[in-house]
């Protein structure tokens, strides 16, 4: 149940947008000026310390769990280090855009203004943006792919918490003094003053509760004050041992890990296992069940609290705030058991009552260890219409982590990192932001010879006048495209995977990082106990569709010629709505269970798990293929011209990473599942994300059960993912025009759940285009 | 002789309200009845149709009128129009027509044809205890056909129900009800000068099938509530009456709909009920309402 001081605390941190501060990046500032000359490593771990030494600290009025990341609630810092050019371009319209907003100071822009000249030639953007190629650059600003660790920290990934709980901050102190070599002595030197740092920062906020309670006057909050204070000198230095000491353990590393970078993703993990002892410790002390509720509540809310400002163009492909704090449950553990117990439940009852998009609650489905009761348990959170839980396979992805390398037990202890990423728990650097590329304008440099009719750019790189070949060739000319502009992409990653090592290690992170301590190096320069990066392939189902309209018109049945395509392409179909519609409707869509065209799907996955697997980052990790969005989709469809499957210019370009093109998918969810199967799950070791809508009124008790199984059968055929969308348009459309009546009204992008009212009206539309699966499939 | 083919006009997969689990429903095109709120027309003839959207929803490219080798095609203001004597059913003018306004309802398909299709989800049936639910037209009327088809899902273990109007020979009838997991029976009327008055035909077969199916699977009986026709308090009691000594599962009433008007227009026939309004909720509630007051069968809407 929701009490009513939860309902109020919520109601509060809805009711304004989240505010910029200044005080990290004065901070971080000042503390770079004076350690100029120290290994990086060390100047990092030295700003940490100054970071959580001075910033502004609060403890809001109706909090148990404290910890936030200004001095107010939905406060929310700048990281110069990684990119300050666009917060000084565009902290003016910050408070004005139309998604993402943020509130900002007169006083917070001339602060931010003063420290600018200081880092202008220091960021990973600036330095990055002299080491890439103008061909690089191009292709990037074609939108052929983002480079998304440009601007921002890496993040994603999930720490291991239960180590710190279980032996507090002091106990892997003493591990670091184990471990300690003089080679790596700035690295051991640096973690000791980032876990201090973190001591200190604890002590902080128990000194500032204890000076509230002492002139608090109402007894039952004095006592709480005191009780924070209590607890807050003991955690996380010290082993928790109730579920309140557990909880403000967890959050208080889990807020740190945002004031060290500014990476998102940072996912809670696995969260109904590592706190389930302190939960079963107060059950059996007598603790109320409703009491441990409201502790995992105020956590919640927490969860929300958490932002990060991104740069407009960003917005468009990460809008809604998104923070993809993923926290999952179920599944098995480490020796094979089923791992669901009373606090999944809670976990799920904690999102279907308290409503907001954070944390992006997942399960893991085992079909021979999970219950159904658990299943139909998420399937009633998934009711309330803001796409959680998003589901995992537990067969595929435990295959999948024993095809990257990971042992028994770690496969059986997977996580989810972010929107649908699968990573270990805890001894990985899965560097999940290796980019996004967006297949669909590689196949438009394909039909035009490198030229990209949109930007009107000549790219060097040509496969030659496609119109003189055959199917055969022009197959292999795409694909030839495909593998020059992917191995781009790697470069440029790589390019920042060496830079976020060189200049903003993570000392702080890489405590909680399996392989670190021992090798004596942080996260981002290898010392994890695994490495990967993974690379998201965007409207891949796009290029299914528009290759095989191709190979129908084009080159089986001789109807349509090749100078006529590329014309009406070039035209965006001026005059050619037959041809257009001819494309769209006349040819087998990808998403309807038809080999035809799923098989070129599967050929295309197959490539394209070759090509990445080629590529080792500078962390010594294997690159790895993902089949995952975000909202990238609607960011490359405003570059993209008109594509051969009848879709328009700057159309919306298919979502997800698996799903159907909007509309496509006309024969049902079961035809959809059977064509979504068929692209290898099990190559597509990084991540493939399905988006699924349903309709309110389809959801009901009857019909709950069989999208039970629906689930289940498509998981024993080896999908990876699903999650569902359940709205009625109807109302999406009328907040879209009254936005002012909808303030938390939740829809699911990709791999995370927003409020529908903060996103870009591009991707509100987007989402409510998306195919709805209906009983029987579409009806003509 | 088993006719090879039977024409089918749909096959919708994913179908959660044709029975248990997630199903596939076949629909058979032909019908010996004529209800006069038939919901879905073109499933009422025993050849193909061509269903031809109206004027306004086409662009007016013409790629069909010179596509057909019939000439069976003409375009006035109300748009396309197929002369059925001439349109032989060859698919020309649905494949070119690139706005996809031309359907041909009913198309051939052998049993393996059909039960190929069928099992693309045969692993959705089986988790979900779902199946096949055969439906029409009327089922019953391609028997032969039918009989073959369910034999054959039988042999791979795939439960099977159908949906009927009743209208068969009972002799027919009794076999394919023998071999079927479930019967969902239509009733909708039981005076016999109203049911041919609506329907076209007698309701003599139809009851005599009905006890059939009763003794021989699960039968669940549907009635379609008609405003007008048969929302009354004498057709609630005479149905309890009929069913009081019958071991019926359960009746499912289905409120009245306008859904398939646009067809009867794509298919250039008029609508008979044009006049008839919808039911409100609370008219449809007081027909289950009265109904559930004489009868002791579990009674739902579906």
């Amino acid at each position: 149940m929701m009490t009513e001081r939860i309902r109020k605390l919520k109601d509060f941190i809805c009711s304004f947008p989240p505010e910029v501060f200044a005080d990290r990046a004065e901070i971080i500032t000042e503390s770079y000026q004076r350690t100029e000359g120290m290994p990086s490593v060390l100047r990092r771990a030295v700003a940490f310390r100054e970071i959580l030494g001075k910033t502004d600290i609060h403890i809001g009025d109706l909090e148990r769990v404290v910890g936030s990341l200004c001095g107010k609630a939905r406060g929310c810092p700048v990281y110069p280090e990684y990119d300050m050019t666009f917060v000084i371009n565009e902290m003016d319209g910050l408070a004005d855009r139309n998604t993402d907003r943020f509130l900002i100071s007169e006083e917070t822009k001339a602060r931010l203004r003063a420290i600018y000249p200081y880092w202008q030639d220091k960021t990973i953007a600036y330095r990055a943006f002299l080491r890439l190629s103008d061909e690089q650059k191009d292709a990037a600003s074609s939108l052929v792919y983002i480079l998304t660790a440009m601007r921002s920290g890496i993040g994603h990934l999930v720490i291991d918490y239960r180590s710190f709980l279980e032996r507090g901050i002091l106990g892997i102190l003493e591990e670091v003094k184990e471990k300690r070599t003089e080679e790596h002595a700035a690295y051991y030197d640096a973690v000791e003053i980032s876990l201090r740092a973190i001591c200190a920062y604890a002590e902080r906020y128990a000194a500032l509760a204890r000076e509230k309670a002492e002139t608090e006057e109402n007894e039952e909050r004095k006592a709480e004050l005191s009780e924070i204070a209590r607890i807050l000198h003991k955690v996380p230095a010290r082993p928790a041992e109730t579920f309140a000491e557990a909880v403000q353990s967890f959050w208080l590393v889990h807020l740190a890990l945002h004031l060290e970078a500014s990476g998102h993703s940072m996912s809670p993990g696995r969260f109904d296992q590592y706190m389930l002892p302190y939960f079963k410790h107060d059950l059996e002390r007598g603790v109320p069940v409703e009491e441990l509720e409201e502790t995992l509540h105020f956590l919640w809310l927490k969860f929300f609290e958490l932002n990060k400002i991104r740069d407009k163009v960003s917005t468009i492909a990460f809008g809604g705030y998104p923070m993809f704090q993923n926290l999952i449950v179920g599944g098995i553990d480490e020796d094979g058991n089923p791992a669901e117990n009373e606090l999944s439940y809670l976990c799920l009852a904690a999102t279907r009552q308290i409503a907001l998009p954070q944390p992006s609650l997942s399960i893991r489905w085992n079909e021979e260890k999970s219950s159904k009761r658990f299943l139909l348990a998420a399937l009633d959170t998934v009711r309330i219409g803001g796409g959680m839980p998003a589901m995992f396979n537990d067969k595929t992805l435990i295959a999948n982590m024993r095809t990257m390398g990971y042992d028994e037990k770690e496969a059986n202890d997977y996580t989810i990192v972010g929107c649908s990423e699968t990573t270990g728990n805890g001894n990985v650097e899965p560097w999940l932001t290796g980019g996004f590329l967006n297949v669909a304008k590689v196949l438009e440099l394909t039909l035009f010879d490198g030229y990209d009719p949109v930007a009107k750019r000549q790219f060097p790189f040509r496969t030659g006048d496609a119109e003189t070949m055959t199917w055969e060739a022009f197959y292999a000319a795409f694909k030839t495209q495909l593998a020059h502009y992917l191995m781009l992409n790697i470069k440029g990653d790589d390019v920042l995977d060496e830079l976020h090592g060189s200049l903003c290690p993570t000392p702080f992170v890489s405590a909680f990082i399996r392989g670190c301590l021992d090798a004596g190096k942080t996260n981002l320069e290898g010392g994890a106990k695994y490495n990967s990066t993974t690379l998201q392939m965007v409207a891949v189902p796009n290029v299914i569709d528009s290759l095989r309209a191709m190979k129908k018109f084009v080159y089986d049945e001789k109807t349509v010629s090749f100078s006529e395509l590329k014309d009406a392409l070039l035209s965006n179909f001026e005059g050619r709505e037959d041809l257009r519609s001819l494309l769209k409707n006349k040819s087998p869509k990808y998403g309807n269970d038809d080999d035809s065209v799923d098989l070129i799907g599967r050929d295309l996955v197959d490539f394209l798990y070759g090509e990445v697997e080629k590529y080792t980052s500078p962390r010594g990790g294997k690159y790895r293929l993902a089949l995952y969005t975000i909202a990238s989709n609607v960011l490359f469809a405003k570059y993209t011209g008109a594509t051969p499957d009848g879709r328009k210019a700057f159309d919306n370009l298919a979502d997800g990473g698996v799903s159907a093109g909007h509309g496509r998918d006309q024969l049902g969810a079961t035809a959809l599942l059977n064509s979504v199967v068929k692209l290898t799950p099990t190559k597509v070791l990084g991540s493939s994300l399905l988006n699924l809508r349903l309709t309110p009124n389809f959801l009901t008790d009857e019909n709950k059960e069989k999208i039970a199984d629906l689930v289940r059968t498509y998981f024993k055929h080896g999908g990876q993912h699903i999650q569902f969308n359940v709205f009625d348009e109807a109302v999406l459309r009328d907040a879209q025009i009254h936005p002012e009546k909808y303030p938390t009204l939740m829809v699911r992008v990709a791999g995370f759940s927003v409020l529908f009212t903060t996103i870009e009206r591009a991707l509100q539309d987007d989402i409510i285009r998306r195919t709805c699966q209906e009983s029987g499939g579409k009806k003509w | 002789m088993v006719k090879t083919t039977a024409l089918i006009f749909d096959v919708q997969r994913f179908c959660l309200f044709d029975g248990d689990g997630i199903r596939t429903t076949v629909f058979f095109k032909g019908c010996p009845m004529r209800c006069a709120w038939c919901c879905n027309p073109e499933s009422q003839s025993f050849s193909s149709e061509l269903m031809i959207k109206p004027a306004g929803a086409c662009a007016d490219c013409r790629k069909c009128l010179s596509a057909c080798p019939q000439g069976a095609l003409s375009l006035s203001e109300q748009g396309v129009s197929a002369d059925p004597d001439k349109c032989v059913f060859c698919g020309r003018c649905e494949t070119l027509c690139p706005f996809d306004r031309i359907r041909e309802a009913g198309k051939p398909y052998t049993v393996d044809e059909l039960t190929e299709l069928i099992l693309k989800d045969r692993d959705y049936y089986e988790d979900s205890r779902g199946g096949v639910t055969l439906s029409g037209g009327e089922v019953t009327a391609q028997a032969d056909f039918v009989l073959a088809l369910i034999e054959r899902l039988k042999r791979e273990k795939i439960n099977v129900m159908i949906e009927t109007c009743g209208f068969a020979d009972p002799a027919v009838f009794a076999r394919i009800a023998g071999m079927v997991d479930r019967v969902y029976f239509d009733v909708k009327l039981l005076d016999e000068a109203e049911h041919i008055r609506y329907t076209g035909q007698s309701n003599k077969p139809i009851l005599e099938n009905l006890r059939t199916a009763a003794k021989l699977t699960e039968t669940v009986v549907r009635v379609p509530l008609i405003p007008g026709v048969n929302m009354t308090g004498a057709f609630a009691a005479d149905l309890a009456a009929l069913l009081a000594p019958l071991p019926v599962a359960a009746v499912e009433l289905l409120p009245y709909h306008r859904l398939g008007v646009g067809k009867y227009r794509e298919l250039g026939r008029p609508y008979a009920l044009a006049d008839t309004p919808l039911a409100s909720r609370e008219e449809n509630l007081a027909f289950l309402e009265a109904l559930k007051k004489q009868t002791d069968k579990p009674v739902r809407f579906r």
